[in-house]
């Protein structure tokens, strides 16, 4: 795809962009893939670089990343509903997950990523993804206890052709999404 | 001046970057720091300003209210309330924009509170020491035997009094609390 972009600029903004544009580092930056701390904020006369387009749908804090709008793409080994690390724990397994790419974007699917998922018709497997919805059924059903239960005294949520309800000390692939 | 830039772009990127070329315009910024009605649809000849590539993440009303999207979690309120003394959503929400001092800041929503987990900010049981823990939303309704017996954000954020009634209150993980149980409010931004 090429682009070609009419500019009328200050004698210091040419000065930026010819500058860019010799060392390349503008291109250079394009498909990096790098997101810089979101969320950017624009100021007159910014450059509009390749970065910010890319961390559009990205946010990037605490050193790590993690994509908007995602939709299910791979699934992990089986588990049991305790997962070392918890939450930043099943995100750094999926971020492994080949199917998706190795993104280091990629984390546990939602429900609502889910629900898109499956309205997009893409096929979904079977395995545990996250709420953040604590309900006071018996046992209590909050992504087993923060993904800390491998002991059946909480539930957790499974995608099987839609949500249901399993206890903690089942094994499940976790779905991931990117 | 003219510059060429050849570019491989997913859908989204390649929409913007359409509207951007169509208006020839990228870099006028012309810096209001307003955000407009969301979202913005943008039309040939039409420049495209840093306000409106910094609302593509914020959803802004006629009236003047702002929610940001993609959000995390930044703090909790220093003020504890049972069920209905936020005040409803917006109330919440009101609640959340004087202490983050942001006002794209709003109650967190379960779905933030997990991406605030999963990269790594401390607000998981699994990460030590004392962390957040406060009432959420989930827009969602859970009806089970036993007490409580439904779980729907405190009816919204207007019961206060009943102790059948739960909402969803973060505990380190996913939990519920007795809408007439005070607590503090977990905001996000």
């Amino acid at each position: 795809m090429k682009i070609v972009i009419d500019l009328e600029l200050s004698p210091r903004q040419k000065k930026i962009i010819r500058a860019a544009v010799v060392t390349g580092a503008v291109i250079g930056a394009m498909g990096i893939g790098l997101a810089v701390a979101a969320p950017h904020q624009w100021k007159a006369s910014d450059p509009l670089a390749a970065a910010d387009l890319n961390s559009l749908d990205v946010v990037s804090k605490n050193g790590k990343q993690i994509s908007l709008g995602g939709t299910y793409c791979g699934k992990t080994g089986s588990t049991k509903g305790q997962i070392s690390g918890a939450y930043s724990g099943a995100k750094s397994q999926c971020e492994g997950v080949l199917a998706c790419g190795s993104s280091t974007t990629a984390h546990t699917c939602d429900a609502g990523e889910l629900v898109r998922t499956a309205q997009l018709g893409i096929a979904i497997d079977q395995g545990w993804f996250s709420t953040g919805t604590g309900a006071s059924t018996a046992p209590p059903l909050n992504d087993c206890n923060g993904w800390t239960d491998m002991t059946g005294s909480y539930d957790g949520l499974q995608w099987a052709s839609g949500p249901g309800v399993y206890g903690c000390s089942l094994s499940a692939p976790i779905l991931c999404c990117d | 001046m003219k510059i060429v830039i050849d570019l491989e772009l997913s859908p989204r990127q390649k929409k913007i970057i359409r509207a951007a070329v169509v208006t020839g315009a990228v870099i006028g910024a012309l810096g209001l720091g307003l955000a407009v009605a969301a979202p913005h649809q943008w039309m040939a000849n039409q420049p495209l300003t840093a306000a409106d590539l910094n609302s593509l993440d914020i959803v802004s009303t006629d009236a003047g209210k702002q929610y940001s999207l993609g959000a995390t979690y930044k703090a909790v309120t220093s003020g504890s309330y049972n069920g209905s003394q936020v005040n409803g959503y917006p109330g919440a929400k009101s609640v959340c924009e004087t202490q983050v001092g942001s006002p794209s800041a709003h109650m967190c929503t379960g779905e933030e509170l997990i991406r605030s987990a999963e990269i790594g900010l401390p607000i998981s049981a699994t990460d030590g020491g004392t962390v957040p823990s406060g009432w959420y939303s989930s827009g969602s309704r859970a009806t089970v035997e036993g007490t409580p017996t439904n779980s729907f954000d405190c009816k919204g954020w207007t019961d206060g009094v009943t102790h059948t009634l739960a909402g969803s209150y973060w505990n380190g993980f996913p939990n519920y609390g007795f809408c007439d149980v005070p607590g503090p409010v977990m905001c996000c931004d």
